[in-house]
């Protein structure tokens, strides 16, 4: 989870294309994915996702992202399968539940979707710094700088829960709890419990900060910004190459 | 520059008085350490110095506080912290950003300065607080004490004349705790900033601070420069305040007759204060050895 | 008792070591601090001891149990651990439930339960607040109650990690009698520690831990005397220490106010030593 949303330090021709850009590719490629029903585009955008994630040197952590979308995109496509009975028919999984191509084919687009639409966002958050994603969306869009800050700093404090969850759960573990079951709905029982110390130490974090913004003039009237985030003619190509994809998967359908 | 007039506060929901009857007042140019057991007042009287009180937590108030002339009853939050930078406990919990530019910039964005404006002063913040190479460095990347440092760095960038810190150093190993303190003199000695610090560290605060204040449920106790203050040794103790190690030892050979001057701050003041006792003593026996020749 | 044989770590294969070779053999009823600066791996070696953390290679048996093939819960039988903010510990609604959520874990006697609640509520002073919710204390309540909810475990080893951290002094001093007092009745403890004094006034033995390898590890009174090691380390030796070392060797053994005091008081009496 942290991993797929946190920023990764770095000066590639992603990095400083500007993030009205970046986040408009996302948005775009995302609404795109969900509209087409073609096989071949959403392969086509993981494949560019792949490559704009291997020219920024984030392949890695893309991979990651990769996988864990794969694992649930996965189950997905096994769900899709299971009640697609419709079409010819491969083989049965079990009596009177049927494998045909309709389902095979629906499902296997399913997974793509998921895959293509957000991957693209994950890959948007780790080559944009929080700051110009503000920047982008409050003189850009125009969306309040209240609400903006609000969305940005639930993703900037993701990995700081996320750590205090591990400390959380080694420090029931320590105790004898057990957590490591393999049943889902055991886990969860187990689980839930313990977002109740999480709650209150996000809580207390939330108090501390909310008096940090208060001492730093935060919402005082109206806000200049340090960083003006210019155009280059690279933009002007992103943003082309954008509106093509977006044209592109409404002729392909 | 900062007086309190017969302060008294109860926050809301608390029947209890948090501090009551404060009488203080902080020239230009100190550094003032605070002290106390947990639950004695120290954090209200950082709030109340800053605005958070009564801007932020509410409560009942009585008296009046004055920062540079102005009742803090009467300015915003916003407008006290160009008279008030405000650092605090968990540095985590104060950060909005992950770069420490952007960071140290939030708060005069947020007064809606002009952008070079924002980067003299931000140029100027980062070097008063000795961390010019840490301004492009990702925040996660930082230790405590480089964190803590960058807090102070973004708070100084509002230019403020007093700066406020509530237990800066309680998460930070030594080195680090060590850090902050040798930029809270700088900024006191080189910029003429008026620091108040509360702090558990006793050593830190004999070391680097000029004067000390023991506050104990509400009150201030006792207030004084520092060597003043840890002359009353047993009474801080009683208090269950801890004191230097080295105002223990020179209790003992106070008690002993064998010292009577002030109380040594440090290690180096203290190895000077046994260094002339052991050498009186050898020129002393040197003498009468002479005499008996 | 607690054997820890070439033991390295790391996150992962691609990480650094954070665990570099470390060969620790620990006693029963020893009073160990374990000291170094943020990101030493002090943590990540106590997180070693009760099985969070495996090893990468090497191995860490505890009792006589590996704890590469362990759970945790079943070490959780013989090791306590307290870590260092009781906020990531405590989540129940009383501090009575608090005490007995580790004993219900590790299956203890029904019967047994409240007696040993009782027990370790008095030892710590917590039987008046039995009923409270733990979330409504002060913070050196909250890790009085933490630590009951570890020590109720009865195990024979005590893991601390910056016991002291975030408490007033009289807080601090209540926490550290009680951990002496333990350890007086025969508890092996392992603690991480900031406070140099506190290492100096309550532990025997001093590991210093240095980019995850053991730097220094003998007496208290031994160690705190390198400064140079402690330098490298971001420490600095006890003020006493600090004193000791600077006034030669009249002053090799001396390690607190008290043991100063009485040595210059003899010299200045004898009246010749010349420093």
């Amino acid at each position: 989870m942290k991993q797929m949303l946190e920023y990764v330090h770095g000066n590639s021709i992603f990095h400083r294309l500007n993030p009205l850009i970046k986040l408009i590719w996302a948005f775009v490629t995302c609404v795109a994915c969900f509209i087409s029903s073609s096989h071949l585009f959403l392969l086509g955008v993981l494949l560019m996702t792949i490559v704009i994630a291997g020219i920024s040197g984030v392949l890695g952590r893309a991979m990651g992202v990769f996988k864990a979308l794969l694992v649930l995109g996965l189950f997905l496509m096994l769900f899709q399968l299971l009640f697609t009975p419709h079409g010819r028919v491969y083989f049965y999984i079990l009596p009177g539940v049927p494998v045909t191509d309709l389902g095979l084919s629906f499902s296997l687009l399913l997974m793509l979707k998921m895959m293509a639409a957000l991957s693209p966002l994950s890959l948007m958050l780790m080559l944009t710094p929080m700051n110009e994603l503000l920047t982008a969306m409050t003189h850009n869009l125009r969306v309040p700088y209240r609400y903006a800050f609000v969305v940005v700093t639930a993703l900037r404090f993701i990995p700081t829960f996320s750590q205090e969850m591990d400390q959380i759960m080694q420090a029931q573990r320590s105790r004898g709890h057990e957590t490591d079951t393999r049943n889902p709905f055991k886990k969860v029982r187990v689980i839930l419990p313990m977002c109740i110390p999480l709650l209150i130490s996000s809580v207390r974090r939330v108090e501390t900060m909310a008096i940090s913004l208060e001492t730093r003039g935060f919402c005082t009237g109206p806000r200049s910004c340090r960083k003006k985030l210019g155009f280059t003619l690279f933009d002007l190509l992103a943003i082309i190459i954008v509106v093509a994809v977006l044209l592109l998967s409404i002729a392909i359908g | 520059m900062i007086r309190f007039n017969n302060v008294s506060f109860s926050y809301d929901n608390c029947e209890e008085l948090a501090v009551s009857n404060i009488h203080a007042h902080i020239d230009r140019g100190e550094f003032v350490g605070i002290i106390g057991p947990s639950g004695a007042g120290k954090s209200t009287l950082v709030n109340l110095i800053n605005g958070v009180i009564p801007h932020h937590l509410k409560g009942d108030f009585y008296g009046e506080v004055l920062v540079c002339g102005k009742d803090t009853v009467e300015s915003s939050c916003g407008e006290i912290s160009h008279h008030v930078g405000s650092v605090f406990q968990d540095p985590e919990s104060q950060m909005v950003s992950t770069v420490v530019e952007d960071e140290i910039a939030f708060g005069l964005e947020n007064f809606n300065l002009p952008a070079d404006e924002i980067e003299n002063r931000m140029t100027d913040a980062l070097k008063m607080a000795g961390i010019e190479h840490l301004r492009h460095e990702s925040t996660a990347a930082l230790s405590g004490g480089q964190k803590q440092r960058v807090t102070i760095a973004a708070a100084i960038a509002l230019r403020p004349k007093i700066l406020v810190l509530d237990e800066p150093t309680s998460e930070l190993d030594p080195q680090g705790s060590r850090q902050v303190f040798k930029t809270l003199k700088r900024l006191n000695q080189e910029y003429g900033m008026t620091i108040l610090i509360v702090e558990q560290k006793v050593m830190l605060l004999s070391e680097f601070c000029s004067r000390l204040m023991v506050m104990e449920r509400g009150r201030i106790i006792m207030d004084g420069p520092v060597r003043q203050v840890l002359e009353h040794h047993d009474k801080l103790l009683e208090l269950g305040i801890n004191c230097p190690r080295v105002v223990t030892l020179t209790k003992l050979l106070k008690n002993a007759s064998l010292y009577f001057g002030e109380f040594p701050v440090d290690v180096n003041e203290a190895e000077s204060v046994i260094r002339r006792i052991m050498e009186g003593a050898y020129d002393q026996y040197s003498e009468s050895d002479l005499s008996l020749q | 008792m607690i054997s820890i044989r070439n033991l390295t770590y790391r996150y992962n294969k691609k990480a650094p070591l954070i665990l570099d070779h470390i060969n620790l053999e620990i006693g029963h009823g020893e009073f160990v601090a374990l000291i170094g600066q943020n990101g030493a791996g002090k943590t990540t070696l106590l997180k070693q001891l009760n099985g969070l953390l495996r090893p990468s290679s090497g191995s860490v048996t505890i009792n006589g149990l590996d704890t590469a093939t362990t759970r945790t819960s079943e070490l959780a039988r013989h090791i306590g651990y307290l870590f260092q903010n009781p906020d990531h510990q405590i989540f129940c609604n009383t501090v009575y439930d608090e005490i007995r959520f580790g004993l219900v874990n590790i299956k203890c006697q029904p019967e047994l339960i409240d007696e040993r609640i009782r027990k370790i509520s008095g030892l710590l002073g917590l039987d008046h607040i039995l009923a409270r919710n733990p979330f409504t204390l002060s913070r050196g309540e909250r890790q009085r109650v933490a630590l009951a909810s570890v020590l109720a475990l009865e195990t024979d080893i005590l893991v601390l990690d910056e016991p002291t951290t975030g408490q007033d002094y009289k807080e601090c001093m209540e926490i550290m009698e009680i951990v002496k007092s333990l350890n007086e009745q025969g508890k092996t403890i392992i603690m991480v520690s900031h406070d140099m004094e506190v290492v100096g006034d309550y532990c025997k033995r001093t590991i210093i831990l240095n980019n995850g390898r053991v730097l220094e590890d003998d007496e208290t009174s031994i160690v705190l005397r390198k400064s140079q090691s402690l330098g490298m380390s971001g420490l600095e030796p006890p003020q006493i220490i600090q004193l000791a070392l600077r006034l030669g060797s009249s002053f090799h053994k001396v390690n607190s106010p008290e043991e100063m005091a009485k040595t210059i008081i003899s010299c200045t009496v004898s009246g010749g030593v010349r420093v």
